[in-house]
């Protein structure tokens, strides 16, 4: 066979991939698909020309490598000042590619539903809704490549391994299977061992149980730069998501050169800062704060050399528990977040912008997923599994201490309980098996590990349902966002011509007009309260303008008063403005 | 400003018939010769004319300064223009240690733009004539420009200003949250182009009183003094209630400091008043962050302000800790000589002698690049009266009355104020506290142009020593050689060490067979050395080459031949020196 052809050779290789990979979009039919960046900016591009009087595309900038990053708007009727927004962050951290297919498929399943379901009328009719399906375009790019690998970085290189070059030294797809792995090398000074728990599982070593490391677990890769370690100079060293200013880690390679930096975190910022109608921000990502209760801090929490702690403010995370306890009526499922939240966008639009910031991880593998009996039936499920031809991988492990008595046996690591999810779904080829490989530098070799993005990836039945519980979720958060009213506006005529004029600014809503970070960084904008006085009238006592820099919510009201003189009290007006939170109007009635 | 302009249109032509006539006049110790571009070192220029001054010598000396290519924009659109002052015959500015002179990031701190100017001018008139200009032009280049805030420096030379105002860029900033920005600014209530302060007599109201010896003079009176009232009020700065929220001057021109936009240790306006959205937010920061991060061989950063007399360093905030101590001697060893070189100037500490300053541009400079960087806070008021037995240096009336014939007070003048009703308008014009008076202003640039110079000619400069082939034995011999940096400041700084910033120092030969090679740890025992794990032709350094320090390094090679042994570094140029191995 002419396998010199290296057309030919791709040619077989992609068929190859689509045999092995379930999730790539040839086969993806499901209602969230895994869309790449062509793709995806075809489907918006579709969806918002179909429904143009629900939708319209906006373009947030390029990446850095000149992809646009594109966002949608869905609104009914017109953009009146003060309407809210609520923006949603999607795949801003690359390898969670498919929460830019979640996104997309909410914004299609809300204007499909306005006519129908009451709530997301509601939603749509007061509210705002702007959607970055995918804020990290070139962080998306791998999941799509031959060698598909979950690399984070995407921006700025440096020279990870001090050797006067940067970026010599990537991971790569040595043994030509489709992907980014992991090798695992014998040697007395590895630090891990197989999971006696489940072998296909590496862990590290505990010394407290007598255990003794017998592997190096490293990334798939080449020595490219000869200086004894692989890929550890990979290049693209800066993450998108810990470029922005907030608790940015200076000298970090991930934390890129300066804040900003990066085209996308600058594009999002940028975005922000010119949308001040948006009220809450939503990030699907990595990290949780609504099914899990977040730490927090008091709200007053004490400065050190001027800078206050940083972090959630008891205050909100109150808001934060009130909204993850309905959450978890629609959303019963158990996730585990990152809390390492330095320089990323949710800390951002938070701690800077003052912006009340939900951080959803959606899904993340199921860690107690089964019952002891269910452990039995997979233990039969497992073996001998063609996808997963693991027998070279379960030798002799004369580390692990092997005494047959599973009680002795530590808890499976969170590696093994991945494994045992899988096998209870019938993810059949969830790990990749641990394949012989001779590699030039190191000799001899296994290349396997759990397969690149399965344990960030929802199977597709869990896509569609999160789908519908966002959908839910963000219907039902419509009537808590805050809103400013007038109440209580009357005029007293106290004799003469002379008119005591009394109102209330009132938030009905569940959200407060300000969070704790948005008083203090004065980001988000006063509400102004005016009054307006006819011709020919006179403000005798109070101010024509209040700025006000809190109002509560649940019914948190403010009270004010005039004094005017005046011929006719149904030419006073008062108005109360935000950019984020309603507005109204009203002529006081004569008591 | 018409005029100004006219006068330098003037000094061309004079400029040009000096040249051809040598003969005129005897030009002093410090200019050295008759120059071939005259300018007048007794004013200030305006944004044009310090880029028209510039230009002027770029056209008299073509072949060692150039604008840069790249011009940064202001948020009004004036140029950021880079000049590069460089001797191209000894090999191109990017191939050298560099130091970068900046003035005026703050708009009304403006005599920074004339030190520049004076520093590019001294360097190009001295060159070829004094031995130690020659030697810094030939080895180091200069990145100069003048004014990091020109729409600052614009709006404070061409409208009605204080000395302090002016100070930020001119990016419309809503800073009293109205939802309309910069719509009440100070205003020139008695349209003389100045703003003056306000005061008000209220018999037995007041908080003030006339000093009786100066009526111009406002003596606060003690709280605690029984029963005595002053009989006047200060009401501030020249201003109305522009948008009628009852408060006067609350939302001027932009309102926010680009000198605290600046990576390293930013923090957002609620902390750090001015720093903006994120860090270089606006375009003349982001300009030159762009420019000096694609300038890696900038090794000295001096950013000039005013005033104080002050040759200040980082840390900014008590929090950052100590900056690490062989960087401290270097800081210490600029600064104090700047001290004695600067009369009145004290080498500070910002956080601990001055005041906390996140996200500064020096300490940035530093903190983040690893440059020794200072900051001159030109013009010290104690220069009015240098004689420390003259009495009341801080007089600032008998300065004026006296030395300037009264030029920079504008006296108290009645006004009918639509808030305050009858009241008076005067003080001093903008020029006068901050920068120096004419006759002055050619010292202060000349003092801190040369302390720039000192700066520079610390920047690191490596030569290769001492190179000693050994007799060796069965075919192998040693190569010792020693790299000696002749400067004070090190190749790499200790916080560019320790922070890992850039690129390590490489050490390497070439054209014979390395068998092993290292660093050597002790100069008397030759067994001593660090060996490389591999690459041994080839050694890196974090540390670099210290301040006047050496770096030995032993290879042991096998062969002969002619092998060139390589320094090549960020900070200092490369030199190479050839070895015959027999
Ligand atoms: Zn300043």
């Amino acid at each position: 066979m002419p396998t010199d052809s290296p057309s030919l050779r791709a040619a077989l290789l992609a068929l190859s991939l689509c045999a092995v990979a379930p999730f790539t979009q040839a086969q993806d039919t499901s209602r969230a698909p895994l869309l790449d960046h062509g793709r995806l900016r075809r489907a918006l591009t579709r969806f918002a020309s179909e429904h143009a009087e629900l939708v319209t595309r906006l373009e947030l900038g390029s990446s850095r490598r000149q992809l646009k990053i594109d966002a949608l708007r869905l609104a009914a009727g017109s953009l009146e000042r003060g309407r809210p927004g609520i923006l949603i962050v999607a795949n801003i951290n690359g390898p969670h590619v498919y929460t830019s297919g979640i996104a997309l498929e909410i914004a299609r399943d809300l204007v499909a539903r306005y006519r129908t379901d009451p709530a997301v009328k509601q939603l749509l009719d007061t509210t705002t809704l702007y959607v970055v399906p995918r804020a990290n375009p070139d962080g998306a790019e791998p999941r799509f490549k031959d060698g598909m690998v979950e690399k984070i970085g995407t921006g700025w290189n440096v020279d990870n391994d001090r050797d006067g070059r940067t970026g010599e030294d990537h991971a790569s797809d040595i043994n030509a299977d489709g992907y980014v792995s992991w090798m695992r090398i014998r040697d007395a000074e590895g630090e891990w061992i197989e999971d006696p728990r489940d072998r296909r599982a590496m862990r590290k070593a505990d010394a407290s149980r007598g255990e003794v490391g017998v592997w190096k677990l490293i990334r798939e890769g080449r020595d490219r730069d000869g200086d004894g370690k692989v890929a550890e100079d990979p290049g693209r060293d800066a993450e998108v998501n810990r470029n922005f200013a907030a608790g940015w880690e200076e000298h970090d390679p991930r934390a890129g050169r300066y804040p900003t930096h990066e085209p996308e975190t600058r594009a999002l910022c940028e975005f922000v800062m010119g949308h001040e109608d948006i009220q809450v921000v939503l990030v699907y990502g990595d990290q949780e704060n609504l099914s899990v209760e977040p730490a927090s801090v008091a709200d007053d929490a004490a400065a050190s050399d001027r800078v206050p702690p940083r972090g959630l403010r008891a205050s909100d995370a109150a808001l934060l528990k009130e909204l993850g306890r309905r959450y978890g009526k629609i959303v019963d499922r158990k996730v585990t977040g990152s809390d390492d939240t330095a320089g990323t966008f949710q800390a951002w639009t938070y701690e800077h912008r003052g912006l009340l910031t939900i951080a959803l991880a959606l899904w993340t593998v199921p860690l107690d997923a089964k019952s002891d009996d269910e452990a039995k039936s997979d233990d039969e499920a497992t073996p001998d599994d063609e996808a997963t031809p693991n027998d070279e991988a379960a030798p002799d492990d004369e580390a692990a201490p092997d005494d047959g008595e599973d009680d002795d046996l530590p808890e499976p690591s969170d590696q093994a309980k991945q494994l045992a999810w899988a096998d209870a779904q019938g993810i059949t080829n969830f790990h990749l098996g641990w394949q012989r490989f001779e590699h030039p530098e190191l000799g001899e070799v296994e290349i396997g590990g759990v397969r690149p993005f399965v344990t960030i990836e929802p199977p597709d039945a869990v896509r569609g349902q999160i789908v519908d519980e966002q959908v839910e979720f963000l219907a039902s958060l419509a009537p808590l966002l805050a809103r400013v009213q007038l109440t209580g506006v009357e005029a007293e005529v106290l004799g003469g011509d002379l008119v005591r004029v009394r109102a209330s600014v009132e938030n009905p809503a569940f959200l407060p007009l300000f969070t704790v970070w948005g008083k203090r960084t004065r980001t988000t904008r006063p509400a102004r309260l005016q009054i307006f006085v006819p011709e020919g009238s006179q403000l005798m006592a109070g101010e024509r303008q209040h700025l006000l820099w809190e109002l509560p919510g649940s019914g948190g009201r403010k009270d004010f008063e005039w004094l005017v003189q005046t011929d006719d009290v149904s030419k006073i007006g008062i108005r109360v403005e935000t950019k984020n939170a309603g507005a109204a109007s009203a002529v006081p009635e004569v008591k | 400003m018409r005029l100004l302009l006219h006068t330098a249109a003037l000094t061309v032509l004079t400029a040009t018939a000096l040249a051809q006539d040598e003969s005129t006049g005897f030009a002093g110790t410090a200019a050295g010769k008759a120059p071939r571009v005259e300018i007048a070192w007794n004013r200030l220029y305006d944004v044009d004319e310090i880029y028209a001054h510039l230009d002027r010598l770029v056209a008299a000396y073509p072949e060692r300064l150039r604008m840069h290519p790249t011009v940064g924009h202001s948020v009004q659109n004036r140029d950021l223009r880079v000049y590069v002052l460089n001797n191209p015959e000894t090999g191109l500015d990017t191939e050298k240690p560099a130091m970068w002179i900046d003035g005026n990031v703050h708009g009304n701190e403006v005599q920074g733009a004339e030190a520049v100017l004076y520093t590019a001018w001294y360097l190009l008139e001295n060159y070829g004539t004094n031995e130690r200009v020659t030697e810094l032009v030939d080895r180091a280049a200069f990145y100069l420009l003048p004014m990091q805030n020109p729409d600052g420096r614009a709006n404070w030379f061409a409208g009605a200003h204080t000395a302090s105002s002016s100070r930020s860029g001119y990016q419309p900033v809503d800073s009293d949250r109205d939802g309309v920005p910069d719509e009440d600014g100070p205003d020139d209530l008695d349209g003389d182009g100045h703003i003056t302060s306000m005061r008000k007599r209220i018999p037995g109201e007041g908080t003030h009183r006339l000093d009786p010896d100066d009526p111009r003079v406002l003596v606060r009176v003690p709280a605690d003094t029984k029963g005595a009232r002053g009989d006047w009020v200060m009401l501030g700065r020249e201003g109305i209630d522009n948008d009628g929220d009852g408060r006067i001057n609350e939302d001027g021109p932009g309102g926010y400091d680009m000198n605290r936009a600046w990576p390293s240790m930013w923090q957002p306006g609620h902390v750090q008043f001015g720093a903006g959205p994120y860090p270089l937010y606006w375009p003349e920061t982001r300009f030159i962050a762009g420019f000096i991060l694609d300038h890696p061989n900038i090794a000295a950063v001096q950013s000039f302000h005013n005033a104080g007399g002050m040759i200040l360093r980082g840390p900014g905030a008590a929090s950052f800790g100590s900056y690490p101590r062989a960087d401290v001697r270097v800081y210490d060893e600029i600064g104090r000589t700047g001290e004695k070189m600067l009369p009145f100037y004290r080498y500070m500490i910002l956080w601990k002698d001055l005041y906390t300053v996140f996200g500064g541009f020096v300490t940035w400079t530093y903190e983040g690049l690893g440059i020794i960087s200072f900051t001159n806070e030109m013009w010290s008021r104690r220069r009015q009266f240098p004689d420390a037995n003259t009495p009341a240096p801080d007089d600032r009336h008998f300065f004026d009355d006296h030395l300037l014939m009264g030029d920079g007070f504008i006296d108290w003048k009645p006004f009918d104020h639509p808030r305050y009703g009858p009241i008076e308008i005067g003080g001093f014009k903008k020029d006068v506290g901050r920068v120096p008076p004419s006759f002055l202003i050619e010292e202060e640039t000349h003092r801190n142009a040369l302390f720039c110079l000192v700066h520079a000619e610390a920047m690191p400069e490596v030569v290769i020593e001492n190179v000693v082939v050994g007799e060796g034995s069965g075919g192998v011999r040693t190569i010792d050689v020693e790299f000696r940096n002749l400067r004070a400041i090190p190749t790499r700084s200790a916080r560019t060490a320790e922070q890992k910033i850039g690129t390590p120092d490489r050490f390497s030969i070439e054209g014979v067979e390395v068998l092993a090679g290292g660093f050597r740890t002790d100069r008397f025992r030759p067994e001593a050395i660090e060996l490389a794990e591999r690459e041994p032709e080839r050694l890196l350094s974090e540390n670099g080459v210290g301040g006047r320090g050496v770096v030995r390094v032993r290879w042991f090679v096998r062969g002969r031949g002619e092998a060139t042994i390589r320094f090549e570094g960020e900070k200092a140029s490369n030199v190479s020196r050839e070895v015959t191995v027999r």
